[in-house]
């Protein structure tokens, strides 16, 4: 691969570092989580799910945050993450929001829940990862996370789908099927994809 | 409340104060048992009466209890960090929302058990007596007594003193 260093000189120097040095930096996100800081864990879930939506996130009705999930991401940070209605997300959750998540209605995640939306492409050996990919993630309606599951970019979880906790996911999930594992894999079809599909 | 004054000190300091703060919120915890860092005591109401620890155990920093149901910890039981127990799993039978009705089972971990750094107990699960379990299981069955679980292996330990 061919790699030429980009010269920049004098003030396209000064406009590229600033953006570097700025661009996960968020005054709107700052001040939400020293908000939020006040709330218990645990506890006001559902005021909030209200204050993030208020800073600018797209929450649905009725969800609620059992914590401040840990959020970083660039400029579009705050259109990147759209949560459905009456969801349960629990503690220490990881929203990597580089790209969009798009989480759907009733879907419970459990605490400890990674989801990654930027990586890398594979390069030369003496420097593997190599420029930035982003993907886009989404979860399904009706879905369940488990515990200190890890959804990789680009991955879409199904409807009704059921991840087992612990499991890293790395391909698309069907719909109403529990997968399981590092990668994961189909664990079991569950009962009630037929009611649904019709 | 605790969790608000001892979520700002930093880990491995104030250990005893730490843990002496939770035998007076109604945590039993044995004596000599020490918790390095303030645990995470989630659930629905008197979380601290559903926890019950031995005697000379340690927990390694930012533990994290879910006490929908009764977590029962042995005598020298060693916990790394990042330990989850979970007792809260959900009713996944609803298509429209498999994570809804919530259910709960109790864990017991057995004397002289060791887990290791981001292990994660599921409900239900019985540890026994002198097992070790390997960093970042997810332990979803029962282990039986003097077992090492390492990834997905496990061995026994039996005939190792």
């Amino acid at each position: 691969m061919d790699r030429t260093e980009v010269k920049a000189t004098g003030w396209q120097r000064i406009k590229v570092l600033f953006h570097e040095e700025t661009f996960g930096f968020h005054p709107r996100l700052v001040a939400l989580n020293t908000v939020v800081g006040f709330l218990p864990r645990h506890r006001a879930a559902h005021a909030r799910a209200r204050l993030f939506s208020l800073a600018g996130f797209r929450i649905g009705e009725g969800t609620r945050l059992a914590a401040a999930p840990k959020i970083n991401g660039g400029d579009s940070l705050f259109s990147n993450l759209v949560i459905g209605e009456d969801c349960w997300i629990e503690v220490d959750c990881v929203f990597d929001l580089e790209e969009r998540v798009t989480i759907g209605d009733r879907v419970t995640i459990g605490p400890g829940v990674m989801i990654l939306t930027s990586t890398h492409e594979l390069d030369i050996r003496e420097h593997r990862a190599g420029v930035v990919q982003r993907f886009p993630v989404s979860i399904g309606d009706g879905a369940w996370l488990g515990a200190r599951c890890t959804i990789l970019p680009g991955v879409s979880v199904g409807t009704g789908a059921v991840v087992n906790p612990g499991s890293v996911v790395n391909k698309d999930v069907a719909p109403h099927t529990r997968v399981g594992g590092i990668p994961a894999t189909q664990v079991e079809v569950l009962p009630g994809a037929e009611q649904t599909a019709r | 409340m605790a969790r608000q004054v001892f979520g700002r000190c930093p880990p491995f300091t104030a250990a005893r104060l730490t843990t002496n703060t939770l035998r007076l919120l109604g945590v039993r915890i044995g004596t000599a048992s020490v918790f390095w860092g303030m645990p995470d005591l989630a659930g629905e109401g008197d979380v601290c009466s559903r926890l019950r620890i031995g005697t000379y155990c340690g927990f390694n920093v930012r533990t994290y209890f879910e006490l929908a149901n009764e977590i029962t910890i042995g005598d020298h039981v060693a916990v790394g960090q990042d330990v989850m127990f979970l007792t809260r799993g959900y009713d996944s039978s609803n298509p429209a929302q498999r994570g809804g009705a919530t259910i709960s089972a109790p864990i017991e971990i057995g004397n002289g058990a060791w887990l290791g750094a981001r292990v994660t107990v599921m409900p239900g699960v019985k540890i026994g007596p002198g097992s070790v379990i390997g960093a970042s299981v997810v332990v979803s069955k029962d282990v039986p007594a003097n077992m090492l679980v390492m990834g997905t292996r496990t061995i026994s330990l039996a005939k190792w003193r």
